[in-house]
């Protein structure tokens, strides 16, 4: 399919590529990044290696239905903004606690909990199921002949 | 049931988005996809007319999406929303149930289902929404949801998937067009006056116009706003996209596109030139007539010489909303001449003429698919003496023709005589005249088009018409519609109500305003 | 001097988005959408720049009690001061609402881009061509 210095780079580059996009994800809170980001990110790195190996040889290993990551995240996300209201408060409240993380009777550092971080992991579902969906579906469609072949 | 009359404004734009992942996640079981839909889809239509009674009763309902406090998102469903909400759930209904038996089953399963949703979704938070970025946000999901099933395959084969695409091509491209300039007119908007919130800037331009120091840049916004609204609702210069597009749709989306979201133009002039720009109605008012009127003389003559069904009802949907835009100018004018009754009697006219389109167009439409169903053409020459063999859409679609054509028993008559006259009362002698023209050609074409499919004889060189009936999914929202636009014309006291304090509502600002202002912070 | 070249650079973003727009080619259409809403996202960033650029992220404990940031006062409304304005201790940041905006833009321009893209390559692939000139089945 491609060379050599391409499968390795993409080898090398998926993993880097999907640490710093669970990276973004989690720090998307108060920082810049978050799961839009994060996603785009994490489809870049599987497209590479789509582009890299080709479509039908990962195929035969790794197949999910993007298609569904799509609905799953949405349904994550939808749940997510739903659920506030079982609690009493309106659509999309968020809440936020910090916590601190203690070893061994010392405070070693703080842990930040936001429930809008589950809004954000359904966002980044839709964005990698949406993205690979596409590139998948356009990937494998064959160009027919505008001039009467095939 | 305190639970459901708290949230009641956002149930309506989270129940479509919920559902839009369940029914992509049920794909493996179709039947149980449908039952959940169109369940849904009825619980949606419920939901909707409790907001109605709600808001008719209890006056605007604000909700705080986020509980952010004063700077956070509001949905505010005063009676114009409320009502718009009702017709979007209806028709939306009703075009669901049409579907299961119109779109082809690969398409339905996959991705039909939840596109539909997400479109409702849009269309709902579209004329819920009390911020105008929100309002862009809802705008860009309900055109890419909207173009997106455009495309979507149907059982007959007489659209070919080449065309529908050119068509969505021409949709997206002119809607991207619009999104931009409309987020242009956001960001200055926010740029100029500090806020985002429709009743805060309503607030601060009515205290900019008294306080004599607008400046100039709010003129331009509001022209920006009369482009994008205006190209929504195919008005005039930006008319053209409208009789591709429609024709090529499906037609349960024809019938959405027809009857809601070209709507969306309509409300979009009313909620922000009319509530928002309130003082500056006078100065956008002539614009508006004038494109009005050129629409409805345009979009009535290119009807006349169509030979394609439904390409016919699209040029009568480009005349109709140049009906009701004809409408907002000749109140805009009034309202500044002084005569606020007038107006209000033209605003309420229009809004009338507007729902009265909205059901009879989407009847007209869904009527159009059973057509294209039996003949297996759009050519109406090709087409003669269907009214023996499906004696039911017949009478559908000359209630159908009747209601936009403007004869008697129907709601369209309603609609017509109280636009018309409301309008000669404010002395709008000029426009009342050519519109009265082109109402003439109106009912020679739709008449023209009942004639050449339903009488006479089909020509033999073209074939029989194909016996299996339409089955009852698709029969029974065509007369479910066409029952509405004939209850309509009968009785048409309730609406009539609604539209007069709507136009009451929308000429006065201030209950809006306060409502949204002085709410409870949480 | 840095106002200049933001609202030179926006306006030639325009310009060039609006020369790829009448284009004939649906790839370079597309693409002219793409630097027409980069100049429009430019445009609001450019509208929420006060006085200095500090982020307006507050660091860990350095919580605001104060309660209106922006300043409402609607009788400075009507003495003609008209935009987002701030008051004193925060004059140095910049407006986080537009950046907050065109967020929301560039996700929403990804969506709508990924869906044109796909659309103009079904097109190519039906008619073996992407220039509007020949796409006219439609017309007439």
């Amino acid at each position: 399919m491609t060379t050599v210095i391409t499968k390795t780079v993409a080898k090398i580059c998926l993993m880097v590529d999907m640490l710093y996009s669970i990276d973004l994800l989690l720090i998307g809170g108060n920082r810049p990044g978050g799961g839009f980001i994060g996603g785009v990110l994490c489809a870049c790195g599987i497209g590479l290696i789509y582009v890299a190996y080709g479509y039908e040889d990962i195929k035969k290993i790794w197949n999910p239905d993007w298609h569904s990551w799509f609905g799953y995240g949405l349904l994550f996300a939808s749940i997510t903004a739903l659920s506030p209201l079982l609690a009493g408060h309106n659509y999309f409240r968020s809440a936020f606690d910090i916590r601190p993380i203690e070893l061994m009777g010392y405070e070693v550092g703080e842990l930040e909990l936001v429930s809008s971080m589950f809004f954000d992991l359904g966002v980044y579902f839709v964005v990698v199921g949406g993205l690979l969906f596409i590139v998948t579906k356009v990937g494998t469609d064959k160009v027919k002949d505008p001039e009467g072949g095939q | 049931m305190s639970f459901l009359m708290q949230h009641l404004p956002i149930l309506l734009i989270a129940i479509p988005l919920l559902m839009a992942p369940a029914t992509i996640l049920t794909k493996a079981y179709p039947g149980f996809q449908k039952a959940l839909d169109i369940v849904a889809s009825l619980v949606l239509l419920g939901l909707s007319g409790l907001l109605l009674s709600t808001v008719w009763d209890g006056g605007i309902t604000v909700y705080e999406v986020g509980e952010f406090g004063k700077y956070g998102i509001v949905l505010v469903a005063d009676l114009l929303s409320a009502s718009m909400v009702v017709l979007s759930c209806l028709i939306g209904c009703m075009g669901l149930i049409y579907s299961y038996d119109y779109i082809e089953s690969k398409s339905l399963n996959l991705t039909y289902h939840s596109l539909y949703n997400l479109m409702l979704a849009g269309i709902n938070g579209i004329f819920l929404t009390g911020d105008i970025f929100n309002l862009f946000v809802f705008f860009e999901i309900m055109l890419l949801s909207s173009g997106a099933l455009i495309v979507a395959n149907e059982t007959s084969t007489v659209t070919k998937i080449s065309d529908k695409m050119e068509a969505t091509m021409k949709y997206i491209v002119l809607n991207m067009l619009g999104s931009n300039v409309m987020l242009i007119a956001v960001a200055s908007l926010y740029a100029s006056i500090g806020s985002l919130n429709m009743a805060d800037i309503a607030l601060k331009v009515r205290i900019l116009s008294e306080a004599g120091t607008m400046p100039w840049h709010i003129y331009a916004i509001g022209l920006l706003f009369i482009i994008v609204f205006g190209g929504k609702a195919a008005v005039f210069p930006l008319h053209y996209w409208l009789p591709d597009v429609h024709p090529t749709a499906p037609s349960p989306i024809s019938a959405m596109l027809s009857g809601v979201i070209i709507k969306i133009g309509a409300y979009g002039i009313l909620r922000i030139l009319f509530v928002i720009f309130a003082p500056l109605k006078g100065v956008f008012g002539p614009i508006i007539l004038v494109m009005a009127l050129i629409t409805v003389g345009l979009g009535a003559t290119a009807a006349i010489g169509q030979t394609d069904v439904k390409r016919l009802l699209a040029y009568s949907s480009v005349s109709q909303i140049g009906y009701v835009f004809l409408g907002f100018g000749m109140g805009a004018i009034a309202y500044e001449a002084g005569e606020i009754a007038g107006a209000v009697l033209i605003i309420a006219a229009s809004f009338v003429y507007l729902v009265n389109h909205a059901l009879a167009k989407s009847m007209l439409f869904l009527t159009s698919g059973g057509i294209i169903h039996k003949a297996e053409t759009r050519d109406m020459r090709k087409m003669g003496g269907m009214v023996d063999s499906s004696p039911v859409m017949a009478a559908t679609f000359l209630v159908g023709a009747m209601s936009i054509g403007g004869v008697p028993p129907m709601g369209g008559f309603i609609s017509k005589f109280m636009l018309f006259d409301a309008g000669l009362k404010s002395q709008f002698y000029l426009p009342i005249g050519i519109a009265l023209v082109f109402a003439i050609f109106t009912l020679f074409y739709m008449f023209r088009g009942w004639i050449l499919i339903f009488w006479g004889a089909r020509d033999p060189q073209y074939g029989e018409y194909s016996h299996h009936g339409l089955s009852l999914l698709m029969v029974g929202p065509i007369v479910v519609l066409a029952v509405l636009v004939f209850i309509l014309g009968i009785y048409a006291e309730p609406i009539l109500g609604i539209a007069n304090t709507i136009a009451l509502q929308v000429m006065d600002p201030n209950p809006y305003i306060d409502a949204v202002l002085t709410r409870v912070i949480r | 001097m840095n106002n200049t070249l933001l609202a030179l650079t926006i306006s030639l973003l325009f310009g060039m988005g609006t020369f790829l727009i009448l284009r004939r080619d649906i790839m370079k259409v597309i693409i002219g959408f793409g630097i027409v809403s980069h100049a429009v996202n430019l445009y609001i960033v450019a509208s929420g720049v006060f006085s200095e650029g500090k982020v307006p992220i507050l660091e860990h404990g350095e919580h605001v009690n104060q309660g209106l940031v922006y300043n409402d006062n609607l009788a400075n409304l009507a003495a003609g001061i008209v935009g987002p304005t701030t008051t004193a201790p925060y004059t140095e940041f910049v407006d986080p609402l537009v950046q907050a905006l065109v967020l929301t833009a560039i996700v929403i321009g990804l969506a709508t881009t990924a869906f044109i893209l796909t659309l103009a390559y079904r097109i190519y692939e039906e008619y073996g061509t992407t220039d509007v000139q020949e796409l006219r089945r439609l017309w007439g």
